[in-house]
């Protein structure tokens, strides 16, 4: 059994290991959002401290052997990028998920609220003009979300599921982060897009719309926000230094 | 040697040495550090990406285990890291087997320390 290395009684060499940590932190953005960054700085501060105990242990002085453990484990600004590219794979992985699923049951939900609504008082031609552009807006940019969404989600799996393919991952990875981003930005223009239609729809015409069903379907919609927004925060914010 | 090249035959490697039994980061690097070879002279940070990466593919999993004044994420092979082991290709047969002789007596066992 090797001594334990208490910190606790040498400040200076606590405070070399802090300042090495907040110096990682720094590079792999670890952040309230990445709480996958504290795993693996925790996971650092165990294999800095086993190391230098390990030095100890064969005779080293603590001091050195802290030096020698933090030099060894790798300057934060080489390390740091490899690091950062592997704790964004699961919250991109996350966040093409669920655009995919909240995207395609957000989507029907509203076709059904829609398709289900009383006719508008004029015949299709004769539709104010930005209801028809926004509508059909919509008809493309839901779709492109979801086959975007599916684009993301297939990049990261298939390196992972067919072993011939591994080499091609950090490729892959940084075509899904685009896919994804796109497909998020696409189902946000997309919720404007039904917002606004909803609007000029329930001011024009408001017997054609079954209010209660659409405010239920907006309630829901509005409560898949959070699932979205934490991974795309933490993508964004990983992807950004990528 | 390509960086891609390195980085399969470090997970290759991981494995190899995961199949002896769960151990942690850092027992792992000294393992492979008692193999002098360039694949195995790794810092820190591709130590733990290669772990990440592995992990993901659901290949080993890490568990987190409360230790005096911190704790430890120990790693161990998933059924799916045994297959994918014993299914490697031909090219990885010969460094495992060499490998295997040196990293299984190392010991890399579940101990708090690596000893």
């Amino acid at each position: 059994m090797e001594p334990e290395l208490n910190l606790r009684d040498k400040p200076d060499l606590a405070r070399a290991v802090d300042s090495y940590l907040r110096e990682l932190r720094a590079q792999l953005c670890a952040h309230a959002s990445v709480p996958a960054g504290a795993d693996l700085l925790d996971e650092v501060y165990d294999h800095v401290l086993s190391h230098a105990e390990h030095l100890v242990c064969t005779g080293a002085p603590a001091e050195h052997a802290v030096a020698t453990a933090v030099r060894e484990f790798g300057l934060p600004a080489a390390i740091g990028p490899a690091m950062r590219a592997e704790l964004l794979r699961p919250y991109l992985h996350q966040l093409a998920t669920v655009l995919l699923l909240v995207g395609a049951v957000v989507g029907l939900g509203w076709r059904i609220v829609l398709d289900h609504a009383p006719p508008m008082p004029w015949p299709v031609n004769t539709r104010p003009v930005a209801l028809l552009a926004l509508d059909s807006g919509a008809e493309y940019t839901a779709p492109a979300a979801l086959g975007l969404a599916a684009l993301g989600l297939l990049l990261l799996v298939a390196p992972t599921h067919l072993r011939s393919c591994v080499r091609w991952r950090p490729q892959c990875q940084r075509w899904a982060i685009r896919a994804s981003i796109a497909s998020a930005t696409l189902g946000v223009i997309t919720a404007m897009q039904a917002t606004a239609y909803l609007a000029i729809r329930g001011a024009l015409a408001p017997a054609s719309l079954i209010w209660p069903a659409v405010i239920l379907a907006g309630v829901l919609t509005l409560a898949t926000t959070p699932a979205v927004v934490r991974p795309l925060f933490a993508t964004a914010r990983l992807a950004r230094a990528h | 040697m390509p960086d891609d090249a390195r980085a399969r035959e470090l997970e290759a490697l991981l494995l190899t040495a995961l199949a002896a039994g769960p151990a942690h980061g850092y027992a792992l690097m000294v393992a492979l550090r008692r193999h002098d070879i360039s694949v195995t002279r790794v810092d820190g940070g591709t130590l733990y990406r290669a772990l990440r990466g592995l992990e993901d593919d659901g290949l080993i999993a890490g568990t987190w285990i409360e230790g005096p004044g911190r704790r430890r994420r120990e790693y161990q092979l998933t059924r799916r890291g045994r297959r994918c082991l014993v299914d490697h290709p031909g090219r990885w047969r010969t460094l495992v087997a060499d490998l295997s002789g040196v990293v299984a007596p190392a010991g890399v066992r579940p101990s708090w320390n690596p000893s």
